[in-house]
């Protein structure tokens, strides 16, 4: 059957060079008419590169695209856009400050030279959104919305262009669970319709659920290309690192049970007590929220994406205000940022918060360490005790840099993380506050942070785990708590059923089984 | 100490091709501007060397112009780095002339060298004040400083014509400026205190008699402020990579979030490096002013624009305090050399200004930060901290 089809689209030989760098190796890639096909591989596989090059973004290098076999050469977005081609973004292209309206019509043709029938654009797009069986409200500014509605106009927004050929860029990473089945769903039927669907990915098990063919790359270059019916979660894997990677499985399965800790939990290190925190907008995002936990313990936080994480995390490094409650570390109330000697933090969102990009792989390392008194005499740092202690935890904690000098933002993504890593653990805290700590790094950092966390656990840390990956939370936490909407819906323990879980994501309390907090 | 000349030099070499291009630069935008007014370019560029770096003398006229360069350009690096858009240097350098005004006009007796010192203090202060409202207006209420020190700018200018034409006016005089300071308050002459007059002397010439380059430096106008210049740029160096604010400074300003996630204390760090930047102009204020005017009079909005000149210092230097001295060099030799332009080749000495003007705004337009960075992208960040 398929011999008979004409590939929606043909690339072949991508070469892709970014001045040094070769992002992309000679890459094939074929996507068939009605298909949703996997492109996986680890952070800096060259995924996204590739799908930039047929939307248009970038100009290959090198290489031939044919699309409906014709061959095509596409400069701008607007040149894919209009042969049919349309991308989902992974960082979404939405005007925060603009209602759903107005962001759907920016997204179509004009119509007219200067005014602008917005109405009408508007309606067209709310009504694709409708057959999808969404609503969404045209005249509320996006930076209102949750990100998983916020998403849904994205694609709106891209399908109101009429494509026949779309790309989703690793959509699933800001979805709750429900939310995840609701955009399967739409894919599914979006490929019942014809059209043909390029999912990035590097989740296995959605791949596998959801895709008829997968392309792997890896390191810019083709890894493998099978059907999914004719592989497994082992076989994919095994094709995107390229070699054995030490606690794969337990990343890849996440039914495997949680290793056997046996340090008893001591006493409590973080108290919590009917915190209230507000965000941004000046909405309380935290709400009436306590908790304890003790030393020797992973506490995991479970919970949808902007459900009160980040400002819960902020909170207890005194980053943030606290409007009401109390936030104890080892006895002492937190006020301001100032002391942090107890505490290790592993922000989120490691480019923004964790990095001073444009400084050395030595002076990130350094950052907090500098302003303890052994670093400095006087005004003066101590720059020979600093360079060591920087060399000591570029051992310990395996960064990958070609010197100290080395600046931070050249690194992989894996080794940025690191370094977040090793300046969080380096002052041997007792407590640790992990906020998505895996959050877009590949397979093997992943398994690396697992075992970080593990071992701070051995030591003796309180560790409070706060991630919206589900699985990690499971495999990783003595006991699991889950937020929704600023609020703890009860503890339980790791081996609460997924459905318990999900209903308590979703925002009903857990009623039984629940531990004491 | 051969493998760091080595890394030194790695280095260094990177700012050739930086060097090269302002120097084409500069000599295309003189030639065309001179072109077009109808003079003769060969004529006016060989005025512009001759006046720069052509005689012994117009070496030394160099260094007085490059001196309050200096100050304003570290002033704007060291703001800037934190990531503080001062655009305030010139209402903090005309405050620092203010302070030094007063504390020359007003002090009691006291011994010359005490009383010279204070007086640098005073405009330090004057300068360093003139930014403590602004940094608190931006971080208690989120004012934007851009418009603060553009606004603060205006108030020195006018509260300088207020004193020098009410309270500090010179009765003696009809012009509106404050009377002579006393001479025990001028910042002392190298002369008087080194007994030297000059480092070597002549000139280089060509074969019809144009001196092109100076075989040494007269330094009998040079006061100890130019000294003073070329020593604070180290000190802030060592200041910006050595000290621990100035490393939270760095960091501040390249990601506040980071930083403020890692525990620095940001609005701290943004207060420290904002006074300091206005202390920096103001005392390039108080050097001018005792220095070489000697009286406080009054100066139009815009005027004597060395803190503006400073933004385009400091950028042209990629905010580096040495680079900051090279590109004061730069700017204070061009300075000098269309003043002997328009007395030799007969160019307006707006058009000075012009040129000066247009050679600034090429060179941000070709990005020299992206030539040196192609030459350099792999010792990017190496070593300075940069």
């Amino acid at each position: 059957m398929s011999l008979e089809l004409t590939p929606a689209v043909r690339m072949r030989g991508i070469v892709k060079r970014f001045d040094e760098t070769l992002a992309l190796n000679g890459v094939d890639f074929d996507l068939l008419p009605g298909e949703i096909h996997a492109l996986l591989g680890e952070n800096g596989a060259g995924k996204s590169t590739l799908m930039h090059v047929l939307s248009g973004l970038h100009a290959p290098s090198a290489g031939s695209i044919e699309v409906r076999g014709k061959p095509v050469r596409l400069r701008s977005a607007r040149d894919a856009a209009a042969i049919g081609i349309g991308m989902v973004h992974q960082h979404f292209t939405l005007v925060e400050n603009f209602t759903v309206a107005e962001n759907l019509a920016l997204a179509i043709p004009r119509q007219t030279p200067f005014i602008l029938p917005r109405a009408s654009l508007a309606a067209e797009a709310l009504a694709i959104a409708e057959r999808l069986g969404w609503k969404l409200e045209p005249h509320v500014p996006v930076w209102q919305l949750p990100v998983g509605v916020q998403q849904r106009l994205e694609i709106v927004k891209v399908l109101a262009q009429n494509p026949d050929i779309l790309i989703f860029d690793e959509p699933t990473a800001v979805l709750a669970p429900v939310e995840l089945d609701e955009l399967f769903a739409v894919l599914d039927r979006l490929r019942s319709e014809g059209k043909s669907l390029v999912f990035i990915s590097h989740k296995l098990n959605e791949v596998l659920r959801l895709c008829d063919r997968v392309t792997v790359l890896r390191r810019g270059a083709n890894a493998g290309h099978v059907r999914t019916v004719d592989t497994d979660a082992a076989d994919l894997a095994r094709r995107m690192v390229g070699q054995a990677v030490p606690e794969l499985k337990e990343v890849l399965d996440p039914a495997v049970p949680r290793s056997e800790h046996v340090t008893p939990a001591g006493g409590p290190v973080l108290r919590i007590a009917g915190l209230h925190v507000r965000d941004e907008r000046g909405i309380d995002a935290v709400r009436g929220l306590s908790l304890e936990v003790r030393a020797g313990e992973i506490l995991g936080l479970a919970g949808v994406d902007g459900n009160g994480q980040a400002e819960l995390a902020e909170a207890v490094l005194g980053l943030r205000p606290i409007r009401e409650g109390q936030v104890e570390v080892a006895g002492v109330p937190i006020r301001k940022s100032d002391d942090r000697r107890q505490i290790g933090y592993v922000p989120q969102d490691r480019k923004r918060s964790g990095l001073v990009p444009g400084m050395s792989v030595r002076d990130n390392l350094v950052l907090e360490l500098h302003q303890e008194p052994q670093a400095a005499s006087g005004p003066w740092l101590r720059w020979g005790y600093l360079n060591a202690e920087a060399a000591e935890m570029m051992r310990t904690y395996d960064v990958r840099a070609s010197s100290l000098e080395q600046p931070a933002d050249t690194l992989s993504g894996g080794n940025q993380q690191k370094i977040v890593i090793a300046r969080a653990l380096h002052k041997q805290p007792r407590l640790l506050v992990a906020l998505n700590p895996t959050r877009g790094v590949d397979v093997g950092a992943t398994a690396y942070v697992h075992e970080q966390l593990r071992a701070q656990r051995e030591r003796g840390a309180a560790i409070l785990l706060i991630s919206t990956e589900l699985d990690e939370v499971l495999s990783l936490s003595d006991r699991v708590g889950v937020l929704y909407e600023g609020q703890l819906m009860g503890v339980v323990t790791p081996d609460t059923s997924r459905e318990t879980l999900g209903l308590m994501m979703g925002g009903s309390p857990a009623d039984h089984g629940a531990l004491p907090s | 100490m051969a493998p760091s000349l080595r890394k030194w030099w790695a280095q260094t070499a990177l700012l050739l091709p930086g060097v090269l291009v302002v120097s084409l630069v500069t000599v295309g935008v003189i030639g065309v501007i001179v072109l077009l007014l109808g003079g003769d370019p060969a004529k006016a560029l060989l005025a512009i060397l001759a006046g720069s770096i052509g005689t012994p003398t117009s070496v030394a006229e160099t260094l007085i112009k490059t001196t309050p360069l200096v100050f304003t350009g570290l002033s704007v690096a060291v703001a800037f780095r934190c990531g503080v858009w001062n655009i305030g240097a010139e209402g903090q350098f005309l405050a620092g002339m203010l302070g030094a005004a007063v504390a020359a006009l007003y002090l009691p007796p006291l011994p010359p060298f005490v009383t010279v010192a204070l007086c640098l203090l005073a405009g330090c202060l004057a300068g360093g004040l003139w930014a403590v409202g602004p940094a608190l207006l931006k971080l208690k209420r989120d004012v934007p400083e851009v418009i603060s020190t553009i606004m603060l700018n205006f108030l020195a200018v006018y509260l300088i014509e207020y004193l020098v034409r009410g309270p500090m006016h010179d009765p003696t005089s009809a012009s509106d400026w404050s009377p002579l300071f006393p001479p025990h308050t001028y910042l002392p002459r190298l002369q008087d205190l080194t007994g030297i007059r000059a480092v070597g002397g002549g000139s280089l010439l060509l074969s019809g008699g144009q001196p092109v380059l100076a075989l040494g430096i007269e330094v009998g106008r040079l006061h100890v402020g130019v000294a003073l210049a070329f020593l604070v740029v180290p000190l802030v160096w060592l200041w910006l990579t050595r000290t621990g604010v100035g490393f939270r400074t760095r960091a501040v300003g390249l990601n506040p979030v980071a930083a403020a996630t890692a525990g620095l204390p940001v609005a701290r760090t943004l207060a420290i490096a904002f006074v300091t930047s206005g202390a920096l102009a103001g005392l390039g204020g108080a050097v001018e002013v005792l220095g070489l005017i000697q009286r406080m009079h009054r100066y139009a909005p815009g005027y004597p624009g060395y803190g503006f000149s400073g933004i385009a210092v400091a950028l042209l230097a990629q905010l580096h305090p040495a680079g900051v001295l090279f590109s004061a060099l730069f700017f204070g030799a061009l300075a000098a050399g269309c003043g002997q332009m328009q007395r030799a080749a007969g160019i307006p000495v707006h058009v000075a200004y012009v040129i000066q003007a247009a050679v600034v705004l090429l060179l941000i337009s070709v990005r020299l930060s992206a030539i040196t960075f192609r030459f350099g992208a792999k010792r990017r960040g190496a070593g300075d901290g940069r």
